[in-house]
């Protein structure tokens, strides 16, 4: 009843086929995660929208204008566009463009981060006041933790590019980490466009 | 019905000496079983859910009640044909031992005829238990604004009703007096966690939500004593949080009602 | 453990000391270290305040759960994927178990039969907590004014035998027969991503501590449903809860990623959609839905939890949030998460029907459809679960008619199952029981449902004992029947010998007589108006309880028998042929044990696995070893005998 992996006594199973397979499980985690962020954002609008005894906004609530969020989606979307970049150049086995671009596409989503985190740590509202401030701060800290997840994933990458374990031929890892990215710039543009959304 | 068993049409293949039971049309004796079953079933669905639901003291929880003794006898037939194929397939087609049987059933693989007609009666079921009930549901909202109905604030807290008649100078109560043929509409809300305000006998039933406030109306038409229960776990005494309610005549509430103390407010 | 003769010279023997030998014990020990330090750090720091309490457990909780992971060689992969050094081919075969007897069954092991073993034993240790629990229920309301236990532990027992039950029967057929039949059954040699398989089983194993942690931090007094505002007042207990959840909901998520995948992209060759066996859909579509479901759990109980520990009012209606959003998360999971249960079951009934009625499946684009229109529906149902909530009484119609219409594609199933019986040659044997209970169960558990969606019966039904009746006779009668019925028809592949039958009989009917007994009694007092999740009731409602309370002792010797029967089978059974029941599809066309990589050569499918009596009749018995019948390949390749034994 123990088996071997396939790889050893069958061969090297084909990449094609490998790369198909994780394809599709990289976009049902999106979905799975995009369920997650919908969630957040259902939340954001239904509470918006009872604006239960009118307490979406305390009486002396300030809040937090909408261009910090676009800044930071926007951030979020350009190191998407430097991934890209460099995954573009694997494609034509160019492993320095890789590299260089998933460094860049690194350095964002910390910058992005930090952005983030400052924001989260200069409310001007009180974070125990109000649902509007509760769904606002839920949203912008997923979007933290999306970047740190992407910080963890572009790490690997990078430090593989340097390895130099990248081709032409095989890049599927650079391909799927690629394809978490441009979710993330999605969410991000989706968490701006939400908390755009202020009054009721 | 064993006997269908042991004989069989000539086109029987020979070899084993129990012609194998399929090769008789099966359709008498399950036609057979599903009459039993729909005897037996019919005077279960007509009486048994209606006399355990018990006496009905609105004209909303009769509604109810025949609208579940009309639904048992809708699924008395579907009950009883599923399971009748079910019981002569036990009886009628079983194989025993520890080989398996030969492959000697004929292959049915799907019949337009019989899945077309099951869906066509599936769907018109279907159609049936909505249009009744939103012919039930309807009268619901109407019978509040027929008369000018009563209002009756009810606030739950953990774990207690307590009760106010706004339209009777504010009065107060921890138990709820309604008078009798007189619409009632209910403001429910919470002081604290959600409990669900249920009047058993007048199919009342309503979420007891906190900074929300729900409606809820009915006309008791019977003078008695009523149970309250609170149908949403709400904490530690969710099982005790339970009172009645007492539907006395017109004069009788109106002096019961005149005895309370009114809210400070 | 003889048949690895193959994998052994293909290896060679390399030095495997590249992956240290960690198992479930280091496994503890690591998190035990963890959650020590995590709970000494967090009470230093955090302790203050109205949240310091919650703080502190929840990050003690979670220290736990990743020390346990850590422990168990889960974060190998990653780790070392971030280091760009990658396991070697020989750590991987340790990693799939190799060569390590039983000690295989208690590490992070890769090998998909290993990972399905895992899962059965653990699905049947949780409903054996869940079903004391349950003894212990039904104990203390078995007369009205019972002092069995107080009303504080009452609640906690119920919501804890709702949580356990409800996490035993999600993963009850896609974990064990998910795992360890599908790969077989659609001709591939494991799953698309095996690390991923055992991690979603470990993640499991790191959340079931976290949950029985919640007996002993004050417990909760919310059901399995935790509504808020409730949840806000509860004990500590509900962040172990919370926890749990969410662990469990990350765990399902790449279970339910890693067996679609698998089932979409690894088919073999030949093996189109028309042919692929039903069990495969159901137990695909279940998973799939679960992707999609159970992270809105998630968010739901994220939210819960932002606001025991850092004080958001998500829940909190003084301060502009609303309990109702609570509910909207929780069904918008809740009610897919039903048919998550039901579906992988009753596909497992339509896959063993045909086997014991000698016939085609009757309609497979009927049990497709069927399964297709329920999953779709069941996105647009979920609040059936609050027509007395107040939220919008305006939608309170449309529902319904969503509701109403699952009805047909259930119905279809029937049809299927029915279809499949009739004039067939019903081979009497343990696994085909399933059959029959479950079509006498889950039509009563349906027409009660059909109540239910009523919005006027809803108003006198809505949290009473009808409803909690209704629920138990499909996730009960219907899908506990159907693994059961699972169980018994694939563990002469799992585990080599065949499930004793007489005493598999006895304790399944016993089961079935004890479950209709109990529900149909609860059915009564619902009727009669006594409330769901009460601890005491009125004297009104003795008669009702005292049947359901002997009616669940009947339950519990019964199941008490068939787990005897399980173990002992399990142990000295008589050993199994490759195939005891001449079933024709993949899984019973290896030899048992299954070899290495189930299959020397992957067989080429020409036709599906229903042809039973398609002129295949020649040679049907005895127990076929060598079916060639649905799997021609060009060469005689797919059904290789014992392999090397
Ligand atoms: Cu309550
Ligand atoms: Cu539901």
């Amino acid at each position: 009843m123990s088996t071997a992996t396939v790889t050893l006594t069958h061969g090297p199973e084909e990449l094609g086929e490998v790369r198909g397979r994780q394809r599709l499980a990289v976009l049902l985690l999106i979905a799975a995660d995009a369920a997650f962020v919908l969630s957040l954002v259902f939340t954001y609008f239904y509470l918006r929208a009872l604006d239960t005894e009118g307490g979406w906004i305390p009486q002396d609530g300030r809040t937090v204008g909408p261009t910090a969020g676009w800044v930071i989606a926007g951030v979020a979307v350009l190191s998407a566009v430097a991934y890209r970049w460099g995954e573009l150049g694997i494609r034509g086995g160019r492993r320095g463009r890789l590299l260089a671009g998933s460094s860049a596409a690194l350095l964002l989503v910390l910058a992005d981060a930090a952005l983030q985190t400052i924001q989260l740590g200069n409310l001007p509202m009180p974070t125990t006041d109000g649902a509007y401030a509760s769904s606002f701060i839920v949203l912008a800290g997923y979007h933290l933790v999306h970047l740190v997840m992407t910080a963890v994933f572009g790490i690997g990458i990078c430090n593989r590019a340097r390895l130099g374990r990248f081709s032409a031929a095989n890049h599927s890892h650079v391909e799927m980490v690629g394809l978490w990215w441009i979710w993330v710039a999605v969410s991000a543009l989706l968490t701006a466009f939400t908390t755009s959304f202020v009054g009721t | 019905m064993t006997d269908t068993l042991t004989t069989a049409p000539a086109d029987a293949p020979g070899g084993p000496p129990t012609v194998p039971a399929w090769k008789r049309a099966p359709i008498a004796p399950i036609l057979g079983i599903f009459v039993v079953l729909c005897a037996l079933l019919t005077p279960f669905a007509l009486f048994v859910p209606a006399h355990l639901m018990g006496d009905a003291a609105s004209a909303h929880m009769r509604g109810i009640e025949s609208t579940v003794t009309a639904f048992s006898l809708a699924s008395v037939p579907v009950a009883a044909l599923v399971w009748a194929v079910t019981i002569y397939s036990i009886i009628g087609w079983r194989h025993r031992g520890s080989e398996p049987p030969a492959e000697e059933a004929p292959p049915l693989r799907g019949n337009t005829v019989v899945q077309v007609v099951w869906l066509v009666l599936s769907s018109v079921l279907c159609l049936f238990l909505l249009i009744w009930g939103l012919a039930v549901l309807r009268p619901t909202p109407s019978a509040a604004s027929a008369g000018q109905p009563l209002m009756v604030e009810v606030t739950g807290q953990q774990w207690t009703w307590s009760f106010g008649y706004p339209d009777n100078g504010n009065a107060t109560a921890d138990r709820l007096v309604l008078p009798v043929n007189q619409p009632v509409q209910f403001r429910v809300t919470s002081k604290d966690v959600i409990h669900s305000f249920w009047i058993v006998q007048m199919g009342v039933k309503v979420d007891a939500n906190p900074g929300e406030t729900t409606l809820a109306s009915v006309t008791p038409d019977r003078i008695g004593t009523f149970d309250i229960r609170c149908a949403e776990l709400c904490g530690l005494y969710h099982a005790y949080m339970q009172t009645t309610v007492q539907v006395v005549s017109a004069d009788q509430f109106a002096s019961w009602v005149q005895a309370q103390p009114r809210a400070t407010s | 453990m003889v048949d690895t003769a193959v994998a052994e010279t293909a290896i060679g023997r390399e030095p495997r000391r590249r992956v240290p030998r960690l198992n479930v014990l280091t496994g503890v020990v690591c998190g035990l270290i963890l959650a020590g330090a995590g709970w000494g750090v967090s009470s230093w720091l955090l302790s203050a305040g109205d949240y310091g309490a919650d703080r502190v457990v929840s990050i003690t909780m979670v220290c736990w759960a990743v020390g346990f992971l850590v422990g168990v060689g889960a974060l190998a992969g990653p780790i070392r994927w971030l280091l760009g050094r990658d396991l070697s081919v020989a750590d991987e075969h340790v990693l799939a178990g190799k060569d390590q007897g039983v000690g295989r069954y208690f590490r992070f092991t890769t090998d998909h039969k290993v990972v399905g073993v895992q899962y059965l034993v653990l699905s049947m240790t949780l409903f054996g907590v869940g079903g004391l629990l349950a003894m212990l229920i039904r104990t203390q309301l078995i007369r009205p004014g019972a002092r069995f236990v107080s009303p504080q532990t009452y609640n906690t027992i119920v919501g804890m035998h709702g949580i356990i039950m409800i996490i035993g029967t999600i993963i009850m057929v896609s974990g064990p027969f998910g795992n360890f039949i599908l790969p077989i059954m659609i001709g591939a040699r494991d799953m698309a991503f095996p690390r991923l398989n055992a991690l979603s089983f470990w993640l499991i194993c790191a959340a079931v501590p976290v949950l029985l942690a919640t007996f002993f931090f004050g417990g909760i007094p919310t059901g399995w449903s935790v509504y808020a505002p409730l949840s806000d007042q509860a004990p500590a207990g509900m962040d172990c809860f919370l926890i749990t959840i969410i662990i469990f909901a990350i765990s399902s998520g790449i279970a339910g990623v890693n067996i679609t995948t698998t089932a979409v992209k690894m088919r073999a060759r030949g093996m189109t959609w028309t042919r692929t066996p039903i069990f495969v859909f159901g137990t695909v579509s279940s998973v799939a839905l679960g992707v999609i479901a159970f992270p809105m759990f998630m968010a739901a109980m994220v939210l819960e939890g932002l606001n025991r520990t850092t004080g958001t009012v998500f829940y909190d209606a003084a301060h502009g949030g609303s309990a109702w959003l609570y509910a909207h998360l929780f069904w918008l999971m809740g009610h897919p998460e039903v048919y998550v249960i039901l579906l992988p079951a009753f596909a497992a009934v339509l896959e063993l029907t045909p086997v014991f009625a000698r016939k085609p499946l009757f309609s497979f684009l009927g049990a497709v459809t069927g399964i297709a229109g329920i999953i779709g529906l069941s996105m647009f149902v979920w609040a059936h679960h609050m027509f007395i909530s107040g939220w919008a009484p305006a939608l309170d119609g449309p529902f319904m008619l969503t509701t109403e219409l699952i009805s047909i594609p259930t119905g279809l199933l029937i049809l299927v199952l029915l279809g499949t019986l009739w004039r067939g040659t019903v081979w009497m044997r343990l696994p085909v029981m399933a059959t029959f209970a479950m079509l006498w169960n889950f039509i009563i558990g349906g027409i009660t449902g059909i109540y239910l969606s009523d919005v006027p019966v809803d108003q006198a039904m809505h949290g009473s004992m009808f409803v909690t009746a209704h629920f138990h006779f499909t996730l009960m009668g219907g899908a506990l029947t159907g693994f059961a019925g699972a169980l018994a028809y694939w563990f002469p592949k799992m585990t080599g010998r065949m499930l004793d039958e007489r005493l598999g009989m006895i304790g399944f009917w016993i089961i079935q007589i004890g479950f209709n007994v109990t529900f149909l009694g609860m059915f009564a007092v619902g009727l009669a108006g006594q409330p769901r999740r009460v601890a005491d009731y009125p004297s009104l409602f003795a008669t009702g309880n005292l049947v359901s309370s002997i009616g669940a002792y009947i339950i519990g010797s019964g199941a008490l028998i068939y787990l005897y029967a399980v173990v002992h089978s399990w142990r000295h059974g008589r050993r199994a042929p490759g195939n005891p029941w001449g079933a024709k599809t993949l899984e019973w066309q290896v030899p048992t044990p299954v070899p290495l990589e189930n299959f020397t050569v992957l067989p080429v499918v020409t036709s599906d696995f229903y042809g039973y009596g398609e002129g295949g009749s020649a040679a049907p018995t005895p127990a076929p070893r060598r079916i060639a019948a649905p799997v021609p390949s060009g060469a005689a390749a797919t059904t290789q005998e014992g392999g090397t034994a």
